[in-house]
């Protein structure tokens, strides 16, 4: 069993090396195909001073050897030094920017659980009934929402017209992690929700509840004990992107809310052709994806028993 | 005094009467059983009473449990009850247990005694006949066979030494050895705790050897009851009679061809792969000739459903040889002749059918590929319908808008759309009620005469095997230990396997 779980989290990490890399070449590739680079601004540099950059950044070189000089560089952990803000590596600029981001995605995950499953339960417990239609309605309204409509909404009644909480900043304000938390929990919240709904329903139809309610259980402990771990593999199963996503995706809710998070060195680093900021965002956020789907995958067979019996 | 009283039982499900006022009592030590086809309502009434099925209405004139709680009145109290007096046990070992937990936790969920709680699981696991309780424990239930699961859930029904306990079809799919332990199991229970049993069936010999008292129902009512040997020796009503006389009954014999259509010689079967890999059949060599029915028993995982499987072709064979109509079988190489003279009837004919098919498309579809006649299409479907006795109204139904019974001819018509010369018939007959069954049964009987067929009938029920076979083979972890005539095998087992099998079969008293 044990010899099994190894070898399949090491099988995972070694495709997962494999992906990087594609992605790596692929990222490298499309960046290089775009017009423009770094230093071709609207800004009139002589063609000397443009030459002598490309030259020290070693852009002068051709394609495959920058390629393979920066995937020997980042094996070692160096990222290079960002095109676009002098005197700073890209390593300094996503460790300024990565908590202000995990901080906000951990407290949207959490929101987004503790809603998306109560709710969820709450309109599985008796499908049709009012509590479902609004639970469902409501959750229907939070995938539709996008984030860039939501945040201004929620930043114009509870910011502006009841004055209840600050508007944006992050951390600075009593209370100004509420409107993004919420703005960016609403759409996984709603997810969260009706997968929970769905896959209860499933569950409470299943022969096995009709045994846990002839053992005299309530129907809460019949739901929170029998029906509820069935009912979240395909919420864990959405939960690893989702992760990913919460992580990678904030960057509207950063842009609308001020927040200094690395979502938004993303927008500009793409704009401002910052190849070493936006290979290394990149490669992060597909490890990102890698490392929560596997996440995902493990707690699915802890969940489940019969996935841990096909392992072996 | 009785345990459970109930008087005028009514049942309704979204505003439509299904169980309309039955009366019926059980007493501490005694069994009180309904029997009764599939859809007379006898679990729901059950299951009503217990406020297991939502949806459900039920009322009663009283339903009263040891003389003092009211049931329908007060569910609350109902929901004490079922966690220490009153035991249930489900229809479907497969799916009554919690994938996700261990079979200790399940036991031991509602457990309210004194005892350290996995030592009180490992008491009942070895109260109802598991091998190893102490290592067993911490299995989940699909780490189980059906027959081990169903003892399972036997057990967490008796954690609480309930006074009352409810078996739901019980044994109905379980092996006849199983069946045999499982009721000496509850026998022993009512006699030494003074346990009250209801039994609900649709199994007359199984109601016949363990209860005191029978119901018979139908639509929604009790129709006869009585002892089992009033009811069974002589049946007063003539629903009660029609069930007794379509008990399977033994045959005589056919004659058939003298050389066989399908030979195989030692053969070997292996399943799974790498460690797991072994041999599911192991040097069978059998035969069975035009207008022949050969029966091959054996309790699950002998390895009787990959015998049938590799005899047509459909599983690669590791060694020996299967010779069909004088030209050898190869599982890589079926030529379609092949592939349309070997046809397979399944057990489960809603899984087996395509559900967006109706009946017309499902026999058009194999006419189509194979046929030869001149007639038009409709006209070749509608005459196949009638061979098996299918009402051509049916023609335009889904599988799920039919009943069991027409659902398994549906299913006959498709393979016979083939023109098979062989039908391996696995577990055709196992899920359908007794009444069905005979009828599916002398069909099969009708074909083989008419059309000179071979059939190999795979089934764990015995008495059906003893009705219809010309020849028995029984199998045993992967080999055939014994085949033979199936009156001589009957009447003088000789391997030791085959006596104990034989010896487990219950009869209806007559």
């Amino acid at each position: 069993m044990n010899s099994a779980l190894l070898r399949m989290i090491a099988g995972r990490l070694a495709s997962a090396a494999l992906l990087l890399l594609l992605v790596a070449a692929v990222t490298f590739a499309l960046i290089h195909a775009a017009p423009g680079g770094p230093f071709a601004s609207d800004r009139a540099v002589s063609a000397e001073v443009e030459a002598a950059l490309n030259a020290q950044y070693r852009l002068d070189q051709p394609l495959p050897a920058q390629f393979f000089a920066y995937l020997g560089q980042a094996l070692q952990g160096n990222f290079g030094p960002s095109y676009r803000y002098p005197g700073r590596t890209v390593s300094e600029l996503i460790i300024a920017g990565l908590p202000a981001t995990l901080e906000l995605a951990c407290y949207a995950l959490l929101l987004a659980l503790l809603i998306g499953i109560v709710a969820g339960s709450l309109a599985a417990r008796r499908p049709g009934s009012a509590a479902d239609q609004l639970s469902m309605g409501l959750a229907l309204l939070g995938i539709c929402l996008p984030a860039f409509v939501l945040g201004p909404l929620l930043v114009l009644v509870f910011g502006v017209y009841l004055e209840w909480l600050p508007v944006s900043g992050w951390g600075e304000l009593a209370g100004d992690k509420w409107l993004p938390t919420v703005t960016l929990a609403a759409g996984y919240c709603a997810y969260i929700a009706r997968l929970t709904r769905a896959g209860l329903c499933q569950q409470l139809s299943q022969p096995y509840i009709i045994t846990a309610r002839s053992k005299g259980l309530s129907e809460l402990a019949i739901i929170v004990h029998h029906a509820l771990r069935g009912a979240l593999l395909p919420v864990v199963a959405y939960l690893g992107p989702a992760c990913a996503g919460l992580i990678a995706g904030s960057f509207v809710v950063e842009t609308i809310f001020q927040i200094p998070g690395i979502g938004r060195f993303y927008i500009q680093a793409a704009f401002n052709r910052d190849y070493t900021l936006i290979m290394a965002l990149t490669l992060f956020f597909a490890a990102l994806i890698i490392f929560f789907n596997l996440l995902a995958d493990l707690v699915a067979l802890w969940l489940d028993p019969r996935q841990r019996e096909a392992l072996s | 005094m009785s345990l459970l009283a109930v008087e005028k039982l009514c049942v309704s499900i979204a505003g439509q009467p299904l169980v309309h006022g039955i009366s019926m009592s059980v007493e501490r030590g005694r069994c009180t059983a309904i029997i009764g086809e599939s859809g007379s309502g006898k679990s729901l009434s059950l299951s009503a009473l217990l406020g297991l099925a939502p949806g459900v209405v039920a009322t009663a004139q009283r339903a009263c449990f040891d003389q003092r709680v009211e049931l329908l009145a007060n569910p609350e109290a109902r929901r004490a009850l079922l966690a220490r007096q009153i035991g249930w046990v489900s229809q479907e070992p497969m799916s009554a247990l919690n994938p996700f937990k261990t079979v200790a936790a399940q036991i031991t969920e509602a457990y309210r005694g004194a005892q350290p709680p996995r030592q009180r699981a490992a008491q009942l696991l070895a109260e109802v006949g598991i091998r190893d309780p102490q290592q067993r424990l911490d299995d989940y239930p699909h780490q189980f066979s059906g027959g081990m699961r169903q003892r399972v859930a036997i057990a967490m029904a008796l954690v609480n030494d309930p006074a009352l306990l409810i078996c739901d079809e019980p044994t109905t799919a379980l092996d006849v050895t199983v069946q045999a332990q499982i009721l000496a199991l509850l026998r022993q229970l009512q006699q030494q705790r003074g346990l009250g049993l209801i039994l609900v069936s649709h199994d007359l010999a199984v109601v016949a050897a363990v209860a005191d008292r029978v119901h018979v129902m139908r639509n929604g009512e009790f129709v006869d009851s009585g002892t089992p040997a009033q009811l069974f020796g002589e049946p007063a009503h003539p629903y009660t009679a029609s069930l007794v006389a379509a008990l399977p009954q033994p045959q005589q014999r056919r004659t058939a061809a003298p050389t066989p259509l399908l030979c195989a010689t030692q053969l070997q079967v292996w399943r799974g792969s790498g460690r797991r890999a072994r041999a599911v059949v192991d040097g069978v060599t059998l035969s069975v000739a035009r207008g022949e029915i050969v029966g091959l028993v054996g309790e699950s995982g002998s390895g009787k459903s990959t015998l049938g499987r590799a005899l047509l072709g459909l599983l690669p064979v590791a060694a020996g040889t299967i010779q069909f109509a004088g030209q050898r079988l190869e599982a890589n190489a079926v030529t379609a002749a092949q592939r349309a003279a070997l046809q397979l009837v399944f057990q489960d004919p809603l899984a087996s059918l395509n559900p967006r098919y109706s009946v017309y498309q499902t026999l058009a579809e194999p006419l189509q590929l194979h046929s030869r006649q001149p007639q038009p299409l409709a006209q070749q479907v509608r005459r196949l319908a009638a061979d098996v006795e299918l009402p051509e109204r049916l023609l335009q139904r889904r599988p799920s808008q039919l009943s069991g019974g027409q659902r398994q001819r549906a299913a006959i018509a498709r393979a016979l759309a083939c023109q098979p010369q062989l039908l391996v018939a696995d577990e055709a007959v196992s899920a359908l009620d007794l009444s069905v069954q005979a009828d599916i049964l002398r069909l099969l009987q009708k074909l083989v005469r008419e059309q000179q067929l071979a059939v190999l009938f795979i089934s764990h029920d015995l008495a059906v095997v003893r009705a219809i076979a010309d020849r028995v083979a029984v199998m045993c972890d992967g080999q055939l230990v014994e085949q033979g005539d199936t009156a001589t095998l009957w009447n003088a087992p000789r391997h030791p396997y085959s006596q104990k099998l034989l010896g487990a079969v219950l009869s209806v008293p007559s």
